[in-house]
């Protein structure tokens, strides 16, 4: 056991911050604006991830026969951090590295690896994520997205909501019923150029962009770009949630934001009080108390330990101080919050999402007392 | 980064383990507020647990993990200021029981646990600390309810004290800070895990407590907190940063509020009782959380650490 990085660790931080900071324009504040969904940021990604990914940047966490330089879960860990408090200039592409790519790794057929997993390693392909639907949310099992099978393949009816991204991207990874029984769910990489899909905008408080609803009406498409055999939907999607849930390190952009803030209070001279460091404090201590619960899970992934509910409690350690550290900029810096276009208004839009995206933070809490305390079932 | 435990560090847990189902837990049917166990506390200083931190191949992160064992037991034994102040402040074990005063206000005169069996004080005196050898007669114990041994110095002029210097006095609180936050994560997963032992088998209005999601999802929360609670301080303990220390023992003793009340709610009226252990660690917490000022203060030294000015 020991808390400290390796010289090899510590050189690649240092590489990736100096590769980010040289390659962000002046105006990155201005377009990071809306958010990681936002059209904005995910256009500038399509440049960046190919830039850094012909720096071996981009998937250096992957195996190296798929593209990577076999840097495992630490290396995954300290892209996304130094991504994460950069504003994540990779946008959504992070889905793409973190987990769409891995699973397709785990369940894809060999053209479905040699299509994607050679778009995604080039940095310009856009993926969303079609699960959410107005009735199905944190309760996935009662989505009713329809893929059909016919002589050709399959036809897609149905409608995904809250889709992050769904405006810019090339593919989405859909959810859909492949029949009437609660298993009967299977996975589709399906093109979002295919006829019959609609992206409608949603306005919300999360920031430009962020919502979409996703309309499919009689959406053909091959068999092939079913991901898996049919039916095998929950087990792809609990692989794919295993990495999601932990995927994106919050902590480290909230820390690099209340830190960016206390640079200001410190030279406006009002850290001299005592209240506001306290407040300051507690909210980088709940950033700490996430990170040390997520090091937790990768370390255990990097010893090739299988998945824990471990990743539950890191995840309710997220939440957590998300929220802490929004509350905190949101009390101390309310003029800079009224302002707009800051990093805080920024950080404070997404953070009411947070305890909702990739499973409410109820169903967190289930798991972990159902799995973790082994706690009976509840009624 | 590696947060799995090596072999030796296994076998170190292992043996601990073997100690503790010795002589973790109080004999039957006793019923006070705490129970010094001499016989965990005299296989520790005899097998070498308390001066691990100074032992060839082994350090603090070593004695970190001896007072987290320790502190989940019932029993209450001084381990951290002999396993792990003592040794990290002077580089050499002191003879022990080690009591910690927080002289800090210039007042001696004050209750301060396990002062009554200790043989060593050593004293934060602000500016300086001192190290002073107790002898018969130096001490008057008070009977708390609180659960830990607890006296106050009879004689307060320190004539016979031995002065480290003022550049010892941020080692001394940086390392006692890592030992109340190791202490605090023992004593949650105690109070924890009893708790969820209890919920499991305790019934009402037809069912186990445990299977109200009111119940599991506070349960599931103190989990969280006591893991955080419990790497931060190991973190602490490993890295010797002065920023960690300060981290690790706020989040300890501000999330050791909630884990007392909800562990106490969820055991109800049994666990107010001194025949049901749940004290032993709940009111061991109530006494740590508040040592050397309490959450607020340490926020406080955590953010000046975090944030040095300019």
């Amino acid at each position: 056991m020991n808390f400290t990085w390796s010289e090899e660790q510590i050189s690649f931080r240092a590489k990736l911050r100096e590769t980010i900071h040289s390659l962000l324009p002046d105006n990155w504040d201005v377009i990071s604006q809306g958010g990681p969904g936002a059209t904005e940021q995910l256009e500038f990604s399509r440049d960046f991830c190919s830039t850094i990914s012909e720096r071996g940047l981009l998937i250096p966490h992957w195996p190296k026969e798929f593209g990577g330089d076999d840097m495992g879960p630490w290396g995954q860990f300290i892209l996304g951090e130094e991504m994460s408090a950069a504003g994540e200039p990779r946008a959504l592409q992070y889905m793409n590295v973190n987990y769409i790519g891995p699973t397709i790794m785990a369940f894809g057929s060999p053209e479905q690896k040699a299509l994607h997993l050679g778009l995604i390693g080039k940095g310009r392909t856009l993926w969303c994520q079609g699960f959410s639907e107005p009735d199905a949310g944190s309760d996935l099992a009662a989505l009713r997205t329809r893929a059909q099978r016919t002589d050709k393949g399959y036809v897609i009816n149905g409608n995904k909501v809250w889709t992050s991204g769904a405006q810019c991207a090339d593919y989405c990874m859909l959810l859909a019923r492949t029949g009437d029984g609660k298993n009967n769910i299977s996975v589709f990489l399906v093109p979002m150029n295919s006829p019959g899909i609609e992206v409608r905008d949603i306005h919300a408080m999360v920031g430009g962009g962020g919502f979409h609803e996703v309309f499919f009406t009689d959406v053909e498409v091959s068999a092939e770009v079913r991901l898996g055999v049919e039916n095998q939907g929950w087990e792809i999607v609990r692989y794919a949630l295993q990495n999601e849930r932990i995927g994106v390190p919050h902590y480290a952009k909230s820390g690099e934001v209340i830190d960016k803030l206390v640079r200001l209070l410190q030279e406006r001279g009002e850290f001299n009080n005592p209240l506001v460091r306290v407040r300051a404090a507690r909210a980088k201590i709940a950033c700490e108390a996430a990170r040390m619960l997520v090091y937790r899970v990768i370390s255990q992934r990097a010893q090739g330990l299988p998945p824990t509910s471990d990743t539950n409690l890191a995840r309710l350690a997220t939440i957590k101080a998300q929220r802490v550290a929004s509350d905190f900029l949101a009390e101390v810096a309310p003029s800079i919050l009224a302002a707009g276009g800051s990093e805080v208004e920024a950080l404070y839009r997404y953070a009411i999402a947070i305890p909702m995206a990739s499973g409410a933070t109820e169903i967190q809490l289930d798991l972990v007392a159902r799995n973790f305390l082994n706690l009976p079932k509840a009624h | 980064m590696d947060f799995e435990l090596n072999d030796d560090d296994k076998l170190l847990i292992e043996a601990l383990e073997g100690l503790t189902r010795r002589h973790g837990q109080p004999p039957l049917h006793h019923h006070e507020s705490w129970f010094y166990g001499e016989q965990m506390a005299s296989e520790l200083r005899d097998n070498g647990y308390l001066d691990i931190a100074l032992q060839e191949g082994y350090g603090a992160l070593h004695a970190a993990l001896v007072i987290d064992q320790i502190a989940q037991q019932q029993s209450v034994v001084e381990v951290a200021a002999s396993a792990l102040v003592a040794p990290m402040l002077l580089g050499e074990a002191l003879a022990g029981p080690v009591a910690l005063i927080d002289a800090r206000d210039g007042k001696l005169d004050k209750p301060v646990r396990f002062l009554p069996i200790a043989k060593t004080a050593i004293v934060d005196l602000g500016n300086d600390v001192a190290v002073i050898e107790l002898r018969d007669g130096d001490v008057i114990a008070i009977d708390s309810f609180l659960a830990f041994p607890f006296g106050k110095l009879r004689n307060t002029d320190l004539a016979n004290a031995k002065y480290l210097g003022a550049d010892r006095v941020a080692a001394l609180r940086q390392w006692w800070q890592v030992a109340l936050a190791l202490e605090i994560a023992g004593c949650m997963h105690g109070a924890i895990d009893k708790t969820v032992g209890y919920v499991k088998e305790r019934r009402a209005f037809g069912r186990e407590i445990g299977a109200f999601q009111a119940v599991q999802h506070r349960l599931a929360y103190c989990s969280q907190m006591a893991h955080s609670t419990r790497w931060l301080a190991l973190r602490a303990a490993d890295t010797g940063s002065a920023a960690d220390a300060a981290v690790a023992v706020t989040y300890a003793q501000e999330m050791a509020e909630i884990v007392y009340y909800d562990t106490h709610q969820f055991t109800g009226a049994i666990g107010l009782t001194f025949e049901y252990p749940l004290h032993y660690w709940t009111l061991r917490m109530k006494v740590l959380q508040a040592e050397l000022g309490g959450g607020i203060v340490h926020a406080d030294q955590a953010a000046l650490a975090l944030w040095p000015a300019a």
